[in-house]
């Protein structure tokens, strides 16, 4: 489904070149359960943004669906972009939008949508649709944020630190949701720090120096 | 989509209230200067064309013996004429007229009326007064005598308060028959011509210096020119408050791209395009400028509503004469927009996480 081939991603720190990616290869299966592990700065983020769309690469290829993601048009980079839904640490939720609204907000742009009352029930949302963000808790925004990918049929999740900013409790309740929406055939890409969560995957992929190591 | 762009607006607000204000001050300011000054020019030359636009008047400037004024009545062929006295010796202004008087000027009565052709004012001694002179004379209703150099007069008309021409109020004016202003050192004269008059003939029977000759469409050009250049002056000045308005909300929106990156970003990884984001400043800027259009209509038709309160001719607004400054601002308004949006949609989602990273 994913493959990157000998990967580089160069950032340029003042005038002190930074490799992100040096030549990573990673191959992640339909259906995956990842863990990304790996010590700050070692490139756990740049990967996802990478595999998410989001940033280019300067060496090596990125394949998804087996087509080649160097050479994609803006249409299809941004359909990539589409297909893939992202989870990040500090939720990415809009203020002034409630909760449904932030939830419905990823079917402006796109077109094809879940039924809403189904995935409001799966992620237990159902008293807080017209709450905004700021009256939410840590783990009721992150099951938003979930449902605001189910929405629009997303078939892969990245999760940058689903669960950094979570207690214990709610922490394993959002990977009970991973391990469900897995079971039903979605692929999730977790990248955390936390060994815990990573034991809750199906597989854990160390990362080192911008490299896969084990 | 508008009603999540209105949302989006509103949630935006605090941000936009100064941006409106400009906006608003700025459309005011336009719209009330056409509006005023239309209103303006157009009672002006309503004003002369009440009066009519032929009417000349002549003002002896030094003393002469002999009866000039007949003499130019006669030379010139002069058919309607008002001769009068000028005020300086009496506490009234005797205005001379004739039958046809009513051809020379307008008058508005508050009782009475000039007799018509055919009667005469000079066998029955009858006059017409403005409204201060009712007090003065002690004459409140018509058909009264009142007694002027030791001549009694017959009142057949009061004049309405505040009634004037170009020249001159009215209020404290008498009107006889000509042959009572016989003053002739005193005296000015009122006259009809059809064409513009030549003055030259004056120039020599007079003296260059010692007449005062006022041409009444020489008067209504030169006025309109002048309300037509002030007019235009604040309308330039007008113009440039819209662009200092347009220029605080293409200043406000590029600094809102920055504070709003996370909002774009979000969008973006939702799968919203570059055209997504730039439709979206573009018509946010639009709703801007149309709740900042729509304040100021309703502010415009206020005032303008207060005003007409105190005027007699009230002031209309003529909406597809405002409309051309109202789309020409907003397209104005729309086109300065284009840059910022454009810089909003090229703001990548690597770079909204960045910021976030190192804001």
């Amino acid at each position: 489904m994913i493959r990157l081939d000998k990967v580089v991603k160069k950032y340029l720190i003042g005038s002190k070149e930074l490799l992100a990616l040096n030549y990573l290869d990673l191959k992640l299966e339909e259906n995956c359960f990842v863990a990304i592990v790996g010590v700050s700065g070692c490139g756990k983020s740049t990967l996802l943004n990478v595999i998410a769309g989001y940033d280019d690469i300067d060496y090596g290829s990125y394949y998804f669906r087996d087509e080649n993601v160097n050479k994609f048009s803006e249409e299809k980079k941004l359909e990539l972009i589409k297909s893939i839904g992202v989870i990040f640490q500090d939720f990415n939720l809009l203020d002034y939008l409630t909760v449904k609204e932030n939830i419905l907000l990823a079917t402006r742009y796109m077109k094809g949508k879940n039924d809403l009352q189904q995935i409001i029930f799966k992620l237990d949302i159902a008293d807080i649709l017209n709450k905004y963000p700021n009256q939410l808790s840590g783990g009721q925004k992150q099951r938003v944020a979930i449902a605001r990918c189910l929405i629009t049929n997303k078939k892969i999740i990245l999760a940058d630190e689903p669960t950094g900013s979570l207690d214990n409790e709610n922490a394993l309740k959002i990977m009970e949701i991973f391990e469900k929406l897995n079971n039903e055939g979605i692929s999730i890409v977790i990248v955390t720090h936390d060994i815990n969560i990573a034991t809750r995957c199906k597989k854990i992929i160390r990362m080192e120096n911008g490299r896969v190591v084990n | 989509m508008a009603v999540w762009l209105i949302k989006e607006v509103f949630y935006q607000r605090k941000r936009h209230y100064l941006t409106i204000t400009a906006i608003c001050i700025s459309i005011i300011l336009v719209l009330l200067v056409n509006i005023i000054s239309g209103y303006i020019i157009d009672n002006v030359n309503y004003s002369f064309e009440q009066l009519g636009l032929n009417i000349n008047c002549i003002q002896l400037l030094k003393n002469r013996k002999d009866n000039w004024i007949d003499f130019i009545i006669e030379d010139c062929r002069i058919e309607k004429y008002s001769r009068y006295n000028k005020k300086q010796e009496r506490d009234y202004k005797i205005i001379g007229c004739d039958s046809d008087l009513s051809q020379v000027f307008t008058f508005e009565f508050e009782s009475g009326s000039f007799l018509n052709k055919t009667s005469n004012m000079y066998n029955d001694n009858q006059v017409v007064i403005g409204n201060k002179l009712k007090h003065y004379f002690n004459c409140y209703q018509i058909d009264e005598s009142i007694n002027i150099n030791g001549i009694t007069f017959r009142v057949v008309g009061i004049l309405k308060k505040e009634s004037r021409n170009l020249y001159e109020e009215f209020d404290d004016c008498i009107f006889v028959f000509n042959d009572y202003v016989t003053d002739y050192n005193h005296c000015g004269l009122y006259f009809v011509s059809e064409s513009r008059f030549d003055d030259r003939y004056l120039n020599e029977f007079l003296g260059k210096d010692n007449y005062l000759f006022v041409d009444q469409s020489q008067t209504k050009e030169s006025l309109n020119s002048l309300l037509k250049l002030i007019r235009n002056v604040l309308m330039v000045l007008s113009f440039v408050s819209v662009g200092i308005a347009i220029i605080s909300l293409v200043n406000n929106t590029l600094n809102n791209i920055y504070t709003r990156m996370k909002e774009i970003g979000i969008k973006k990884a939702l799968g919203a395009s570059s055209k997504d984001i730039y439709i979206q400043f573009i018509l946010e800027n639009m709703i801007i400028f149309l709740i900042g259009i729509l304040i100021s209509l309703i502010v415009v038709f206020s005032v303008v509503k207060v005003i007409n309160i105190s005027l007699k001719n009230k002031i209309a607004i003529d909406l597809s004469d405002n409309v051309k400054y109202i789309v020409l601002i907003l397209t104005a308004g729309s086109i300065c927009n284009i840059y910022p949006a454009k810089k909003a949609s090229e703001i990548t989602i690597i770079e909204t996480i960045k910021n976030r990273e190192f804001s």
